[in-house]
């Protein structure tokens, strides 16, 4: 390993300040720049990852600086019981369209995820490792690994598939003409998990509650989902 | 001390998840289990709000940030998906969307549903 990746791996700090430092750029730029491909999660990996490759830093040395920062997400996950708990008048109200709706939108992903396998004709290993790939990491590689998929392929489509949330929550909402933020957090948890979730929790309490409700409910619905349909493929 | 106090009992619920975690033999991750539980410890009253509101509102203002190192990642591991990229993309994207407008929709349709039935019953009423 040359210097500058001898000193990025030893000095952890530094990548930690790297990923704070972009993102905060990022974000002030996409405050002015209205446009969701415009998105600062997208724009700050493009950003590491580019710094990275032009000064020939293996992933590895990054890699401490990484494991600072998802460190936290456990903790951080736990917290959407806050707004889920302040926000518990409106799950009562509206039990019959959380239940439902998640459940519409998990066979819809597991089921579409199993007709397009198909169609491509992608071996059972990878489509295994596609099926849970709209519910949070932690469950979604717990199934894959499960039903002999590969857990570092499931990753990658969690975390896309994440990534495509926090870029079109919300231009989805508009075109879809979502009334409710209810409808909108159900869609956005259910879709994409805790990175679409937080990215919509900027913009409604709400939405961020229903959403934190669908990763749970979304998740524990697909642990039976999957198995079921899976042993037809 | 008061973030440092709520941030303790953040993690008490952390540790607690990872406990079930390992207990139940279900693929429901520590996570899952630790928000589940700090959501009933407020439910039931064992917790207040403002002993863990503050700092849970931080958590989740920064939760965006916390995601990224797990995508610079991937300039590691796309190789595992080279051979089938475009149909994994294809996959990913549209399941991606159907799910989405599946959800969204399925929701929408049943408020508007309740919504119209609790107006006529005010209406009747």
């Amino acid at each position: 390993m040359d210097r500058i990746a001898a000193f990025v791996s030893e000095n952890a700090f530094f990548g930690v300040f790297l990923t704070i430092g972009f993102y905060l750029l990022f974000r002030h730029l996409s405050g002015k720049i209205r446009f969701p491909l415009f998105n600062p999660i997208l724009l700050t990996v493009a950003a590491l990852i580019g710094f990275l490759l032009l000064f020939d830093i293996p992933y590895e040395a990054y890699e401490p600086s990484g494991d600072l920062i998802t460190w936290f997400l456990t903790p951080a996950t736990v917290c959407f019981a806050v707004p889920l708990y302040r926000q518990l008048h409106v799950l009562r109200r509206h039990m019959k369209a959380v239940l439902v709706s998640i459940f519409a939108g998990s066979l819809t992903s597991v089921a579409s995820i199993f007709l397009m396998g198909k169609l491509f004709g992608l071996p059972t290993h990878i489509h295994a490792s596609l099926s849970p790939k709209s519910v949070t990491t932690p469950i979604a590689t717990a199934i894959a690994e499960e039903m002999g998929g590969v857990a570092g392929c499931t990753v990658i489509a969690v975390i896309l598939t994440g990534i495509l949330g926090s870029i079109f929550a919300v231009s989805l909402k508009k075109l879809l003409r979502l009334k409710s933020d209810i409808a909108w957090g159900l869609a956005t948890g259910t879709s994409s998990h805790a990175i679409g979730t937080s990215a919509v929790m900027e913009e409604s309490e709400i939405a961020g509650a229903m959403g934190s409700l669908s990763i749970a409910i979304a998740g524990v619905m697909t642990v039976v989902l999957v198995p079921l349909l899976n042993g037809l493929y | 001390m008061k973030f440092i106090k709520q941030f303790l009992i953040i993690l008490l619920m952390s540790v607690l998840g990872g406990c079930l975690n390992w207990l139940i033999p279900l693929p429901i991750p520590a996570t899952v289990w630790g928000m589940l539980l700090l959501f009933a410890a407020l439910a039931c009253g064992l917790i207040r709000l403002d002993q863990v509101e503050n700092t849970a509102d931080f958590f989740l203002s920064i939760m965006p940030m916390l995601f990224i190192p797990y995508a610079v990642g991937l300039m590691d591991s796309y190789r595992i998906l080279a051979e089938h990229a475009l149909p994994i993309l294809a996959i990913t994207v549209l399941s991606f969307f159907l799910c989405f407008t599946v959800t969204g929709k399925t929701a929408d349709y049943i408020i508007a549903l309740s919504d119209r039935k609790s107006a006529e019953e005010v209406h009747h009423g």
